[in-house]
């Protein structure tokens, strides 16, 4: 059996820079992150997922998954600062447009290390579930005032068959 | 008054977009979520500008622009996309979109893009 292929540093590297520059220039909010570790080939969610697929250059999956909490306080301060009680149909738009920004953004930062890459329309996940690929899955931790927001990515390059 | 197509899948993006350009008195000529909802209603209200984002199911914000420009040579369609790498903005220019604004955006840098494009 072959070792599952590595994701690349620079790209992991890509991502995390894009969620930070949304969360902090966009949303304006004091963001970090930790180190990112890998999960293996499944993970148990958060409340609220937002997925997106990865083609190009390089495929697979990016989930961003985070408490239903943390949500409301993104798509607050996506709504000019309200305070959201409950996610409406606006504020899961909202959610999903949240995962396209972070995903758009890792796209441009991904072209400047080389890497060609479209995004496909986010679908959300409600309730807390476990998501399985037949590769690896490397999560980076973002902390951010509105909460923990975990990315969790399995991309590698694209195998021509 | 000058009326405007708005095309993006998202509602919420939609809603941010209706919200910045009535505020700056322009008219909602209509609202589409996905690339054949905008060519029709292009067609059926013939708006003097389109805001077209590109990542949209069915069919895409690229394809509608070609689309609407083949059957309507002189509108005039600006890209609204969170894909902002260079080669998506190339294609689009090249595809004939006036500007390309990428999403998060600021609402100043909608309306200058906006009074550029309508001169």
């Amino acid at each position: 059996m072959s070792a599952a292929p590595q994701m690349n540093a620079q790209h992991i590297n890509a991502i995390t820079n894009a969620a930070v520059i949304i969360v902090k220039e966009h949303l304006g909010m004091q963001t970090g992150f930790s180190k990112p570790y890998v999960s293996g080939s499944q993970f148990m969610s958060s409340d609220i997922s937002v997925v997106m697929g990865v083609n190009g250059t390089l495929e697979g999956q990016i989930i961003c998954t985070m408490k239903n909490q943390t949500a409301l306080s993104i798509v607050g301060s996506m709504m000019g600062g309200m305070k959201v009680e409950t996610l409406d149909e606006m504020g899961w738009s909202a959610i999903q447009e949240f995962g396209n920004w972070v995903a758009g953004r890792a796209a441009s930062e991904l072209a400047k290390a080389e890497a060609a890459i479209d995004i496909s329309p986010p679908v959300i996940n409600e309730g807390r579930s476990t998501f399985r690929v037949e590769k690896t899955f490397l999560t980076i931790p973002l902390t951010s005032e509105a909460g923990e927001v975990l990315l969790h990515v399995s991309i590698t390059p694209r195998v021509n068959e | 008054m000058a009326s405007v197509l708005i095309v993006d899948d998202a509602s919420f993006m939609r809603m941010m977009i209706k919200d910045i350009l009535t505020k700056n008195d322009f008219d909602i000529a209509g609202e589409a979520a996905n690339g054949q909802e905008a060519v029709d209603l292009f067609n059926e209200t013939q708006p003097d500008l389109v805001t077209m984002d590109i990542t949209m199911p069915e069919k895409d914000g690229i394809a509608a622009l070609k689309e609407i420009l083949q059957q309507h040579p002189g509108a005039k369609v600006i890209m609204c996309s969170a894909m902002g790498q260079q080669s998506m903005v190339i294609d689009a220019i090249q595809a004939g979109a006036k500007d390309f604004i990428v999403k998060p955006f600021q609402a100043d840098r909608v309306m200058d893009a906006v009074q550029k494009v309508m001169g």
